[in-house]
């Protein structure tokens, strides 16, 4: 996406676990002005908790290190970027499946890019090893009137 | 937790999910790994007061079909 963006924030964490709810927190109140639903907003918060998890648990295996998030808004789409200066990611493609995790013996689900995949419209992730991750991510809002003609048909199909 | 799973064996461990309102990947390999041990002794587990946002994580990643959720009122009277 190349156009102008409306507003933009900028947010720079320690790779630190107790940082990840204070992350999520501020990209969904950034979100908050382009008025989404409830379920829209947990959508978001989730995940970015995702993203933000893989460059603490992943990307710098528990070490310090700076995790970088960039939201933006264009028209009625969030557009959030979060990148780390970790290890990187060896096979993209495998890291993206269901249920993969290079670290079992923590109990990892492996589904974190699978909910990135499922909760936003689109996901992007690039990976240089040794050098970091930048995961990319986009959601549109619904406007209220779309979202009042859906609650319509959920209300006459219920 | 994983201790008095053990030494107990009980037939059902139930989370009452009533004051999580947050639940990601992390929380989904938690209760994985207690379904695992449970699963083993030959017990099953059971969640309750699920609110709508974490059942759709818990939904989406597969999870129900191992572990249900009841309704408080179900769980009351011993239903499940």
């Amino acid at each position: 996406m190349n156009k102008k963006y409306k507003n933009k924030m900028q947010l720079e964490i320690l790779s630190k676990s107790n940082n990840e709810a204070f992350a999520r927190i501020t990209v969904a109140a950034f979100a908050a002005q382009l008025d989404p639903t409830i379920e829209e907003i947990s959508d978001i918060k989730t995940a970015v908790s995702e993203a933000v998890t893989n460059s603490i648990i992943h990307g710098y295996e528990n070490k310090e290190g700076v995790i970088k998030i960039n939201a933006y808004i264009y028209d009625n789409t969030l557009r959030i970027e979060i990148s780390d200066q970790g290890k990187g990611i060896e096979d993209i493609e495998i890291a993206k499946q269901p249920l993969y995790t290079t670290k079992p013996e923590l109990e990892r689900s492996g589904m974190g890019f699978t909910i990135m995949d499922n909760f936003m419209d689109s996901l992007k992730v690039e990976s240089v090893l040794g050098m970091g991750t930048k995961v990319t991510m986009e959601k549109k809002i619904k406007d209220k009137n779309t979202k009042e003609e859906i609650n319509q048909e959920e209300n006459f199909y219920a | 937790m994983d201790y008095e799973i053990e030494r107990h064996m009980p037939k059902k461990v139930i989370f009452d999910f009533n004051s999580v309102s947050f639940m990601d990947s992390a929380g989904i390999g938690l209760l994985l790994g207690r379904y695992k041990i449970v699963n083993m002794l030959g017990g099953e587990v059971a969640l309750i007061n699920v609110k709508k946002s974490v059942k759709k994580v818990l939904d989406m990643c597969g999870i129900l079909k191992l572990i249900h959720i009841y309704d408080d009122f179900d769980m009351r009277f011993n239903v499940c």
